[in-house]
């Protein structure tokens, strides 16, 4: 009879520590690193997102020009210039060269902080004319990647928050040779960020909420903490 | 002791299955809007990327000699 109180006592604490980790851990894991594959986060169509849905209609909009200039450099803005010849020159790349000149390219262009109120997502092209932030290089690479013929399924802008400096990001985020690159602003594309906790990301199809069915946002301190600014 | 471990099991498998089911609208509007008002501050500003790959170098020293030639087209 005195041995088994013990035994009883491990088996539950063995028990609980595996349904914690099972619960908590999972959560944790699961905006860590970064799956493709993941369906269970699904979210929602892109264009159920109203903010992304304008820029993709503004992007469609824009591409005719920038597929006239692509076709003939008499027909390019200044701003496109550079461009045209990235595509050009980079269409027969290995996939591999093809997300380092875009992430090396896009990274070159103009940092331009926005005011807060005005603070928009900006087309490749209105990003090539203009700069932008975070947000933009993401999305910028989002479709420097889709012209290079990267299929939608493969590449999406994520937005994190950095657990270092306790602030939101965006980078890009690709799927290549079965794994995924993240591309950010301050260097080559990365197998890993140790520090970024994925919260949503989003493409042309979809929006995937990283943290579904383990913690609403709305209740999450990464989406009360700043809950009263505006992107 | 076994009651609490049954309820913890019990509790920590409704979660996961609750995980599984399709996210009702009212959530995906929730959420929406969670992802709306995160404010993606521009705390991290570009730092050059010191790799180099010949190729791409070459691709690059191009873009930036078309983007230096001509104006803009009328």
């Amino acid at each position: 009879m005195t041995t088994r109180a013990p035994l009883h006592s491990n088996a539950a604490r063995f028990v609980l520590a595996t349904l914690a980790l099972l619960y908590f851990g999972n959560s944790d894991a699961s905006t860590r690193t970064y799956s493709f594959g993941a369906d269970d986060q699904y979210l929602t169509r892109a264009n159920d997102y109203p903010r992304w849905a304008a820029l993709v209609t503004r992007h469609a909009a824009q591409s005719v020009e920038i597929d006239a200039c692509i076709d003939d450099a008499t027909k390019c803005p200044k701003s496109l210039k550079g461009y045209r010849e990235v595509v050009l020159s980079g269409r027969d790349l290995a996939p591999a060269q093809k997300v380092r000149l875009a992430n090396k390219f896009i990274n070159t262009r103009r940092w331009n902080i926005e005011p807060r109120r005005d603070d928009d997502w900006r087309t490749l092209e209105d990003f090539l004319k203009f700069g932008g932030d975070c947000e933009d290089y993401a999305i910028a690479k989002y479709f420097v990647l889709r012209q290079f013929g990267f299929s939608v399924d493969d590449v999406r802008v994520a937005i994190t928050w950095d657990a270092r400096v306790q602030d939101y990001h965006a980078v890009t985020v690709v799927h290549l040779d079965d794994s995924v690159l993240v591309l950010d602003v301050d260097g080559p594309p990365r197998r890993q960020m140790a520090d970024y906790r994925f919260l949503f990301s989003i493409n042309e199809s979809g929006i995937w909420d990283h943290k579904a069915g383990k913690r609403r946002h709305s209740d999450s301190p990464e989406a009360t903490h700043r809950g009263a600014q505006q992107l | 002791m076994k009651r609490s471990i049954l309820a913890a099991a019990t509790i920590s498998l409704a979660s996961m299955a609750a995980a599984e089911q399709p996210v009702a609208q009212s959530d995906v509007e929730a959420r929406l809007d969670a992802l709306e008002r995160i404010n993606v501050t521009a705390y991290k500003a570009p730092q050059a990327d010191e790799t180099k790959d010949a190729t791409v170098e070459a691709i690059l020293q191009k873009a930036e000699q078309a983007e230096h030639t001509g104006g803009d087209a009328q």
